[in-house]
């Protein structure tokens, strides 16, 4: 018997965060970024972060990172940070 | 820093594998709960732990600690009602004590002057909050007065838990230059000589004269009878000048206005120590100008050394406004005022008639204007050679 694909219902698309944005402020450690419309974090060390984004992967490189997560899809990121990138 | 709600209500350390902190973030962001890590710990509000308990379940391995912070302390010591006492007294007494700066205040007329010292004392490391034990306030006069530009003497005096900072701003002269080589002096502009001096040179015109810009008023080139040669041409000469000066208001502008704006941020700053309270820059939009707003908190007037830091996302629109015949009015006087009184900074006005007129599209105000000033310019030569 033939499967009726058409009753077959596709996945729920994940709620992609909107409006990606990136802010940097100083702090007692070096640098804090805090980065809003983060999707998940791929990896994270104290010298690499990397972030999946609506606009792709942000690469944070540094050391002495510390991550904090907000709500609302907001990821901050101190320590002495010294390169920011899309990769 | 832990949040100043975490330590009054009570919290929780949990700690996890160092290879495990990337999806503990990763659970957390999906789950909407803010939590900041330090190396591979976190802290979360004691009433938060058991749904904390649950995000992590079997799949993390984690220590929990027992609950911590002057929540912990209460829970603890509940039936110990001295301790509790004594323990408000004693937060009591060191909230009032002067063992730090509670306020610097700058004795000076200028808010630029003021601004500028605050900023450099707080590169120094002198700021509300500092303890008065560790400042030692020669050095810091000693320091600031030869990294400044702006101050000739200070002085810091304390005064309880206030710092007092009197300064004398500095005084910038210009060094009269030393003039090399050969010169004319012409003029700047079209004008009727009022009054000649020479230092250097040959007069080539006299009062009275007409001038036009450009023309030779001293010249470097000195005749034969008197003893010939070249110098650099040097003088005062005045002239009497006439001027017109136009101002057009439109009838119609284009005005800025906040459209909209959000809070995105909140940070709590006690003393040297600041706490991340909330952020949400999720539906800001792409095009946006972030502000910052900084609360002083005062009791009595006198301030503390607590201060709230918000920060707004504002989008602007613009529209256009038609402008009544008083704001026209206003507006063209205060931009004559202005204009005249770059033009006549360092001239003396002789008179003056303004008439103004109401057009279609615009209000039209012109000042006649008569005025006399140094009118010479240094022309450079080179000497021919002999």
């Amino acid at each position: 018997m033939q499967k009726n694909i058409k009753n077959v219902k596709p996945e729920a698309k994940e709620k992609l965060p909107a409006n990606f944005h990136i802010e940097i402020d100083r702090s007692k450690d070096g640098l804090s970024l805090s980065v809003a419309g983060v999707y998940s974090i791929v990896d994270f060390s104290e010298e690499n972060v990397i972030l999946r984004v609506k606009k792709g992967r942000v690469l944070v490189s540094g050391t002495g990172l510390s991550i904090a997560v907000y709500e609302n899809k907001t990821v901050e990121i101190s320590g002495r940070i010294t390169e920011v990138k899309f990769v | 820093m832990i949040r100043p709600d975490m330590l009054l209500f009570g919290y929780v350390k949990y700690t996890v594998k160092d290879e495990d902190v990337k999806t503990v973030a990763e659970l957390f962001l999906k789950q909407n709960i803010s939590v900041r890590f330090h190396k591979n710990s976190f802290f979360v509000r004691d009433s938060k732990s058991k749904e904390t308990d649950k995000i992590l379940g079997e799949k993390i391995e984690y220590e929990k600690s027992e609950i911590l912070g002057f929540g912990g302390f209460l829970y603890k010591n509940k039936k110990r009602y001295g301790a509790i006492s004594a323990l408000i007294l004693t937060f009591v007494l060191f909230i009032f004590s002067s063992t730090r700066v509670w306020d610097i205040r700058v004795v000076t007329s200028s808010p630029e002057i003021e601004k500028a010292v605050i900023s450099e004392l707080e590169n120094a490391g002198f700021s509300i909050g500092s303890s008065w034990r560790k400042s030692d306030l020669g050095k810091l006069e000693v320091m600031l007065l030869s990294s400044s530009d702006t101050v000739s003497w200070i002085n810091i005096n304390r005064r309880g838990s206030v710092a007092y900072i009197s300064v004398i701003e500095k005084e910038h002269h210009d060094e009269p230059e030393d003039k090399m080589g050969y010169s004319n002096l012409v003029a700047a502009s079209d004008a009727v000589i009022e009054e000649i001096t020479v230092i250097h040179g040959e007069a080539a015109v006299k009062v009275g004269d007409s001038v036009k810009k450009g023309d030779l008023l001293i010249s470097g080139v000195i005749s034969g009878e008197a003893g010939g040669g070249f110098c650099y041409a040097e003088g005062i000469v005045r002239g009497r000048i006439s001027d017109t000066v136009t101002v057009e208001i439109p009838s119609q502008r284009i005005e800025k206005y906040e459209k909209k704006s959000s809070l995105c941020d909140v940070q709590l700053n006690i003393f040297n120590f600041s706490a991340k309270i909330y952020k949400y820059y999720r539906n800001l939009p792409s095009e946006c100008v972030i502000i910052e707003k900084r609360d002083d908190i005062s009791i009595f007037g006198k301030r503390l050394p607590f201060s709230v830091l918000k920060k707004y996302g504002a989008t602007y629109g613009e529209r256009v406004v038609n402008l009544t015949a008083d704001e026209m009015t206003g507006l063209a006087s205060l931009e004559m005022q202005n204009t005249l009184q770059k033009k006549l900074k360092d001239a003396t006005l002789l008179k003056i008639r303004t008439e103004a007129e109401f057009l279609t599209d615009r209000y039209v105000m012109r000042s006649n204007i008569v005025y006399t000033e140094n009118i010479g310019a240094d022309l450079p030569f080179d000497a021919p050679n002999r």
